[in-house]
């Protein structure tokens, strides 16, 4: 379970995040809604500890990762797996060790064992025999894909997804909802994906949360939160059901 | 005036801050510097970025820096009737003053500024955040290795300079300008101490940290997109050629 | 995975060669530059006090006969005086009596200190060793200043010159003097070609002269030494002159004898004793006379062979007999060679009058 409390950060005099307070079970997929420039970003690097809060408290399970030294961070991360909105592959790198790579960092194993893992990591995401392609050779879509593998490539409990939609064409969009799903089943994973996008929030959430103006203004259920009093919702939900009008049948299927 | 005051405040407490920020990534890169995991293929991969492939503008610059200046002081000496010194100007020149100094500049222009360029992209598209979310300090990672190859290589550089330097010194004034072969080599010898060479490559090899570390840092502390990166590739040059400009002046003052 | 091995092996032999390209360049340089420097890693320490050691740096080089041997280690003051400290490479020996000087390598050049390594059969300088003889460098600055000096004097004679020979009646002054001058170079030139044989001839006499010379002063440093010893005897009292010069009772006799002998002269003077009727009495002159007379009669007699002395002188017996009797007396004589200082002495002054 990942707890925020009382969470506060501030650049300069704009204040981002303001007495913010969010519970994320394990064993969920849960979405952070949010407009674009509400810190939603921030509140992630937050939860993986590559922000520090102005004040309050994060807790994974039962450790408090504030006030932790670099080398308990370490550990930590250890248990995480992101995969960032531009995918972030090292571009020096080809796509085997850029999967590779978490594994040559901190397993013992050979490389004939990490060329099997690999290449089992690339078939889950559904690219199988690209190790030797450079990042700069993929499509958007494929980095992605080959960012999820990377970040899934230590096993880890939580896998936090950064905007993984953005930028996407609406099928491609519909690809990694279904990736996002699937390795949630087949690895076990607490899931937090960061969004601004309706229809993935409805078609991968078991819980929805609401960012604005550096609080957390709403969290529930799928039925419950889009079915929210809360004006900010309101109006987030409805803008986006304009332009996607078959919303409800899949909302309806997807919470059978 | 009273928005002037805080114009100038700000902008000291600006570079006072990047002095501090300066100072503290350095200290974290020194303790990285001895301290497990060595990674000794990266800085062999940096010891051929920054050595083998800059060998081609030292010698060109080199060559033709001793060239000039056997041509240079020729004709001063003719003067006194003293050519026989042109020897040992060019070598005490060299050794001392210019080999270093534009050897440290050069690199600076060619891997300093590609240090900045490649990090601060890495910053931009969150690749420095992926690393440590796989738990890889990038400090270590990105910033020690090039660090250590820019105070292994320039030494060697520079050496590689100096004998280019006067070398390029016998050929203009030996074979264009008739000083006999003898003065040349042994004024050269007679006035040039090895303590001169020595410490001309001390100077070379901080001028290779100070061109490494400025280059990483202004990479690693890169904001704003492309253009970010343009910029902190600019800044990492005019700074650490300016920084070399003035460690030269001081490493001189203590040295000779 | 293959591909990227090959490529780190390529990448680490780049950088391998690199390396290797700059450490040869490196030892190189530090070969040839290094030179003296570990030459001089088992050298000796000397050091030397100067009065000055204006100019003179750490580092500078030492040389014996502009070769260069070392170089100055430190200076530091010693009392009122600079102590140059310096290393000598090993196996150059530096003598005790050596001397030290701060010289300059051409007008403007470095200050170095040159050894005249002196004596180096004899004594040598140990490991720590002082060079007490120094010279003083040429400072330039008192070069300098001594030569502004110069000048000026030079500047006050020339304005004596214009004084005496300036205006049209010191031209003619000049004039005469220079007239005069030829002359007296010619009349000069004219005697000694009328008289070119006789000076050839003087110069020849002045040759032998200074031969002979040559040979006399040969002969005068045997005598030397013999005059030497001579003295030396002298003054040990040896020989009778020896005896003579050191004795006091000899002295005291002589005086005796010579005292006793005035006291003669006075009697004889005043026809007193037998001697000095002798002299004084006119009768006995006849009487001398008379003898004298008789002996030319009984000489005559001898030669003649007549009566027992003409026998002895004519005899010829006799005559061996007179010469085993010298013979005797020879030996004799050869007793008395602790004489032979005094002949010595007088041919000493046989030669020098």
């Amino acid at each position: 379970m990942i707890r925020l409390v009382d969470v506060e950060k501030s650049f300069g005099t704009q204040k981002v995040l303001n007495h913010l307070n969010l519970e994320i079970s394990n064993g969920k997929i849960t979405v952070i809604l949010g407009r674009s420039g509400e810190g939603k970003s921030v509140l992630l690097k937050h939860i993986i500890g590559l922000m520090r809060p102005d004040s309050g408290e994060i807790w994974i399970d039962d450790q408090e990762i504030t006030g932790l030294k670099p080398r308990g961070l370490k550990e930590v991360r250890k248990r995480f797996g992101m995969l960032f909105q531009e995918a972030a592959l090292f571009d020096s790198m080809t796509v085997g060790d850029n999967v590779a790579f978490p594994l040559r960092e901190h397993t013992r194993k050979d490389e004939a064992g990490i060329d099997k893992l690999v290449s089992g990591l690339l078939r889950e995401v559904g690219l199988e025999g690209i190790e030797e392609k450079m990042p700069s050779q993929l499509s958007g879509g494929m980095r992605k894909r080959v960012g999820l593998a990377r970040a899934l490539a230590l096993n880890p409990e939580i896998v936090l997804f950064d905007e993984p939609t953005t930028g996407l064409d609406p099928v491609m969009t519909d690809a990694i909802g279904d990736l996002i799903l699937e390795t949630k089943r087949k690895f076990d994973i607490t899931a937090v994906v960061i969004s601004h996008d309706i229809a993935l929030s409805a078609k991968i959430a078991d819980e929805l949360a609401m960012l604005h103006e550096g609080k957390i203004v709403e969290k529930a259920p799928p039925g419950a939160f889009f079915n929210s009093s809360v004006p900010v919702i309101k109006k987030f939900v409805n803008v986006q059901k304009f332009s996607l009008p078959s919303r409800d049948d899949e909302l309806a299927n997807h919470h059978d | 005036m009273f928005k002037l005051i805080n114009i100038i405040g700000l902008s000291i407490t600006k570079i006072l801050s990047e002095m501090g920020r300066m100072v503290l990534l350095f200290i974290e890169t020194l303790s990285w510097v001895f301290r497990p995991p060595y990674r000794p293929f990266l800085i062999v991969k940096q010891l051929e970025f920054v050595g083998v492939k800059s060998t081609l503008v030292v010698i060109i610059t080199g060559l033709f820096t001793g060239g000039v200046l056997a041509l240079q002081t020729y004709y001063g000496f003719k003067m006194f009737s003293a050519e026989s010194l042109v020897g040992a100007t060019v070598g005490l020149s060299m050794t001392r003053e210019l080999g270093p100094v534009l050897t440290g500049l050069m690199v600076t222009g060619r891997a300093g500024s590609a240090m900045a360029a490649e990090i601060g992209t890495m910053r931009v598209t969150e690749q420095i955040d992926a690393l440590s979310v796989l738990a890889v300090n990038p400090v270590e990672y990105l910033i020690v290795p090039r660090v250590i190859a820019g105070v292994i290589m320039l030494p060697i550089l520079t050496v590689l300079s100096d004998f280019l330097g006067i070398a390029g010194g016998y050929f203009v004034g030996v074979n264009l300008l008739g000083i006999s072969s003898g003065a040349y080599i042994n004024k050269l010898i007679q006035y040039v101490d090895l303590s001169d060479l020595y410490n001309g490559l001390i100077k070379a090899a901080c001028f290779g940290l100070i061109l490494a570390f400025v280059g990483c840092y202004k990479g690693y502390t890169t904001s704003g997109g492309a253009e970010g990166v343009g910029k902190a590739t600019t800044q990492a040059v005019v700074m650490a050629s300016a920084m070399i400009l003035v460690a030269d002046y001081f490493l001189t003052a203590l040295m000779f | 995975m293959k591909k990227q091995k090959i490529e780190k092996i390529a990448i680490e032999a780049k950088v391998g060669i690199f390396v290797l390209i700059g450490l040869i360049a490196l030892f190189y340089l530090s070969f040839q530059l290094g030179g003296l420097g570990t030459e001089l890693k088992g050298g000796y320490k000397l050091y030397s006090l100067f009065d000055s050691a204006i100019g003179l740096d750490p580092g500078a080089d030492v040389d014996v006969a502009g070769v260069k041997v070392g170089k100055v280690d430190s200076i530091n003051l010693e009392g009122t005086k600079a102590r140059v400290t310096m290393t000598i490479r090993k196996g150059v020996k530096i003598g005790r009596d050596a001397a030290a000087m701060i010289r300059t390598h051409g007008l403007m050049g470095d200050k170095f200190v040159s050894l005249r390594p002196g004596d180096t059969r004899q004594a040598v300088l140990p490991p720590g060793g002082k060079i007490s003889k120094t010279i003083p460098g040429v400072d330039l600055d008192k070069l300098m200043s001594n030569l502004g000096d110069v000048a000026g004097d030079l500047k006050s004679v020339i304005g004596t010159f214009q004084k005496a020979f300036g205006g049209e009646k010191g031209a003619k002054s000049v004039k005469n003097i220079l007239t005069n001058f030829e002359q007296l170079s010619a009349n000069l030139n004219k005697v000694v070609s009328d008289n070119s044989s006789r000076i050839t001839s003087i110069v020849k006499n002045f040759e032998e002269f200074s031969g002979k010379l040559h040979r006399i002063d040969k002969k005068a440093n045997v005598m030397l030494d013999n005059l030497v010893s001579v003295s030396q005897s002298l003054k040990e009292g040896k020989g009778t002159l020896g005896k003579l010069i050191v004795s006091d009772e000899l002295y005291n006799k002589l005086k005796g004898a010579v005292g006793s002998m005035q006291a003669m002269s006075d009697k004889i003077n005043s026809s007193k004793g037998t001697l000095g009727k002798l002299i004084n009495d006119p009768a006995l002159y006849d009487d001398a006379k008379e003898t004298l007379n008789n002996l030319k009669v009984i000489t005559a007699k001898i030669k003649a062979g007549k009566g027992t002395l003409g026998k002895l002188v004519n005899d010829d017996k006799l005559y061996v007999e007179a010469e085993k009797t010298l013979k005797k007396v020879q030996k004799g004589a050869e007793g008395l060679e602790e004489q032979t200082p005094i002949a010595v002495l007088s041919s000493v002054f046989g030669i020098f009058f």
